[in-house]
């Protein structure tokens, strides 16, 4: 199997975690330097925020697009060292079925919290 | 300069621990220590070679060309990957020196490494010239056109002997036998970097599954111990850039031209004397 696509994506997910997950350390705990230029986000991590967050289409795709950002790094991160251990072709294939249906089941399992509040 | 009790200007012996075993025989490997005369100027390989004569003739390890070219006496030498034959025993600074066969290699037989798993590697990246004109490759009518710059882009790569001391010192190929290791991936990059080359789709293809060129953590320690200075660990950032670079859709280069045919006839070098002819032979 070709790698390469692989690690363009794993390069394209550390540019969006860099940016996103910045943003969101930002605005989690640097409200005060935020509301010094104007953008007062409130209490950020207070209940009502959080639940106003979830339930906003902007701020569930922003953390969609991160859970999938971090997710891919991570699990591919974790095929590597996998990988390292020189098992077979076929069973490198078991092992990446096995992290794709894992990823995509905690992707499902995280998204649909915001989701469904 | 630790020259271990004894002093330089005078030293007139040299104690070798030399890492012995037969598969056939041994268990495991265990060190058996030689004593032998010292004379200035000497290297490891003398002092295994004057072993065989005189000592032990049952010692085994590589050894042809003794000039640093044919790369067979390669092995670890006061735990640095080395070749015998162009070790000094005055460069190391030590008078008992210790020394085994290259690790990350199943054993032959004492200091003798079974290399066929990186030659088996090597052969698999295709490290040979391949263009669209197979006709030109197969009849040669002239040679490849190459500027000092094209040649400069790949040259130290070239200078391989296939000695396996960066594999030896390699901490990926010590932990993951099927990586392809720094040996065949600066190979691979030798080939792609070369402008008379233009099917380096072919090699890539062999180089990008996960046990290829993503497998290097860019530890160095290749670099660092190539007898010939060569930097595989450059020719794989290089090899990574290449293949990212076909990922993103760049096309193979137009391969050198074939140079014009020599035009006038040159007067021919004459044939030195000492020369036997076919004449002679009859
Ligand atoms: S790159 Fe250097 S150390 Fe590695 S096989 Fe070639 S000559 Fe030996
Ligand atoms: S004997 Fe050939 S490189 Fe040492």
């Amino acid at each position: 199997m070709r790698e390469v696509p692989l690690r363009l994506w794993q390069l394209i997910a550390a540019a969006v975690i860099f940016f996103l997950v910045g943003t969101h350390l930002i605005i989690m705990h640097l409200g005060d330097i935020l509301s010094f230029f104007g953008a007062d986000m409130g209490e950020p991590t207070a209940w009502s925020s959080v639940m106003e967050r979830a339930s906003s289409a902007w701020w569930t795709v922003f953390y969609g697009i991160v859970l999938a950002a971090v997710l891919y790094h991570g699990f591919l991160g974790l095929r590597n060292v996998i990988s390292e251990l020189s098992l077979s072709p076929a069973a490198m294939r078991v092992i990446n079925r096995a992290l794709i249906v894992v990823g995509i089941g905690i992707f499902a399992f995280a998204l649909y919290i915001p989701i469904s509040t | 300069m630790s020259n271990n009790g004894e002093n330089q200007g005078s030293v007139s012996k040299l104690t070798l621990k030399v890492q012995r075993y037969n598969p056939d025989r041994d268990k495991a490997p265990y060190m058996q220590e030689f004593t032998l005369p010292f004379r200035k100027g000497m290297t490891v390989l003398d002092g295994l070679l004057y072993i065989r004569e005189n000592i032990d003739s049952s010692l085994a390890f590589r050894a042809s060309c003794r000039m640093g070219i044919c790369g067979a006496c390669a092995m670890l030498i006061n735990n640095l990957p080395r070749l015998a034959c162009h070790t000094p025993v005055e460069e190391i600074g030590e008078f008992t020196l210790e020394i085994k066969p290259l690790p990350n290699f199943a054993i032959v037989k004492d200091l003798v490494p079974d290399t066929s798993s990186m030659f088996e590697k090597h052969a698999s990246v295709k490290p040979y010239l391949m263009r669209d004109d197979q006709e030109e490759m197969e009849h040669p009518t002239a040679e490849f056109v190459q500027s000092p710059d094209e040649l400069e882009s790949y040259l130290q790569f070239a200078y391989c002997i296939k000695c396996g001391a960066c594999v030896a010192a390699c901490p990926t190929s010590a932990t993951g036998k099927l990586y392809l290791g720094p040996q065949a991936l600066t190979q691979a990059y030798r080939y792609c970097g070369d402008s008379r080359d233009n099917k380096s789709g072919e090699r890539i293809s062999a180089v990008d599954p996960y046990y290829g060129v993503w497998g290097c953590h860019f530890a160095g320690a290749c670099s660092q111990v190539c007898p010939k200075g060569v930097d595989p660990a450059l020719a794989i950032q290089l090899l990574r850039r290449k293949v990212f670079a076909q990922s993103l859709g760049g096309k193979e280069r137009t391969p050198s031209p074939v140079a014009a045919p020599p035009t006038g006839s040159k007067e021919k070098i004459p044939v030195p004397e000492f020369t036997v002819t076919q004449d002679d032979r009859s």
